[in-house]
């Protein structure tokens, strides 16, 4: 099992560079965001729909890149792993603010489902799954990459929650000076 | 309905079940093995017209109840078929019957979680890795354009349904109508094991990989020996 924390390219710059609506709320961004030249090309991981309507019966509600109407292209690499689509989280603080149990719903909800996707599977289950965090304040956004089994994927949740504590304590002691 | 009452589908169902198990070993006789098939095939049927009258009648637990027992049947009777298959030789398809039998049991448990069927499809699993070679896997990547929902026939994502659940009698499942292929990789966990190699070559000639008999190069069939086959060395 591994988690990674990296720096992240600035995701609202490239999607203006891309002509796209800058992203207002949580969104999935395509397996090949960096590399694309235009939208025509993007490409999601095959889980979208299902993680999307996951969010959806949590009562957290996604957005989209494109333009409404536009039907997402789908890779689909049938070995058995679970990999979920980029998730970015705009504005963080604000959302985790407005929203403590943000991290605890995404992942606890996701959690839930990886055990119907890996349902009577006697070996090994892999999930693959990163989250972007934007720290509007300090113009960073953070990336989370998890590989590992699905029984650890709380791990990735409690990483989350303290990722979006510190940058928001960070904030707060700026706020005091 | 099929069965004038629920007593009477679930002492069918107890009895078919329980009687096929005692059968289901490498040492019981073949004929055994056959009847039982041949019972397992006439229960499966009952079990699949009533869920069609349950799925119309919108009965949904009935349905899905139905629609475990369903799978369950079906695991059975791929096992069952694996064993008369091994008997004659044809492994194969003795490796789709177990592969068979694995996706039914898994369908299974998706309806219901029951300890007692992880426990069958674990020992599905131990016969797979004591009776067979272990296969290399292949795995298809596209890129879909167009996929639906088995439930309602809409664009998938975009009619609440989820892949995997159980909604009257079906599990829902995406049926995918455009698409664009990728590529083709070897991999260790692929997500349908009937996507496996076949043949390899050795030393200069194709061999069947379960029977590691040399195959024809223009048909891909087995050269199968008339009478006991030697080892080469």
């Amino acid at each position: 099992m591994t988690i990674q924390i990296t720096d992240y390219s600035d995701v609202r710059e490239r999607a203006r560079a891309l002509g796209l609506i800058e992203p207002a709320g949580l969104v999935f961004l395509p397996r090949n965001f960096d590399e694309a030249d235009t939208i025509e090309e993007f490409v999601y991981e095959g889980s979208l729909p299902d993680v999307r309507l996951l969010l959806r019966e949590a009562g957290i509600e996604t957005t989209k890149l494109e333009p409404s109407g536009t039907s997402s292209k789908l890779v689909k690499e049938n070995a058995f792993e679970w990999i979920l689509p980029t998730l970015f989280i705009p504005g963080a603080i604000a959302l985790y603010r407005s929203n403590p149990d943000l991290a605890k719903s995404i992942i606890n909800k996701t959690w839930d489902h990886s055990k119907i996707v890996f349902v009577a599977v006697t070996g090994r289950t892999k999930i693959k799954w990163s989250i972007l965090i934007e720290d509007e304040r300090a113009k960073k956004t953070k990336k989370i990459s998890y590989e590992g089994p699905a029984e650890e994927l709380e791990k990735v949740r409690d990483f989350l929650e303290k990722t979006l504590e510190e940058i928001a304590l960070v904030e707060e002691k700026e706020k005091e000076k | 309905m099929t069965w004038a009452s629920f007593d009477e589908f679930q002492q069918e169902i107890t009895q078919t079940i329980d009687g096929c198990q005692k059968v289901l070993f490498i040492s019981r006789g073949k004929e055994f093995q056959e009847e039982v098939i041949i019972q397992l095939e006439s229960l499966l049927n009952k079990i699949q017209t009533a869920k069609t009258q349950a799925i119309e009648n919108k009965a949904e637990q009935w349905a899905n109840l139905l629609l475990q027992h369903e799978c369950i049947t079906q695991a059975y009777l791929e096992f069952a078929r694996m064993w008369v298959e091994i008997k004659n030789d044809e492994m194969d398809k003795a490796w789709d019957s177990l592969i068979n039998a694995q996706m039914a049991m898994r369908c299974a448990i998706l309806v219901r979680d029951d300890h007692q069927l992880h426990r069958f499809n674990e020992r599905l699993h131990l016969i797979e890795s004591v009776m067979f070679p272990s296969p290399m896997f292949v795995s298809a990547g596209y890129t879909t354009e167009k996929i639906e929902c088995s439930i309602c026939g809409q664009e998938y994502g975009e009619c609440g349904h989820i892949k995997g659940r159980v909604y009257l009698g079906q599990i829902c499942a995406c049926i995918v109508r455009k698409c664009t292929f990728n590529e083709v990789s070897l991999v260790a966990d692929p997500a349908d094991k009937h996507c496996r190699t076949l043949s390899f070559g050795e030393r200069g000639r194709m061999r069947n990989f379960m029977t590691w008999r040399p195959v024809d190069d223009d048909t891909g069939e087995e050269n199968v020996p008339p009478t006991t086959p030697q080892v080469e060395v």
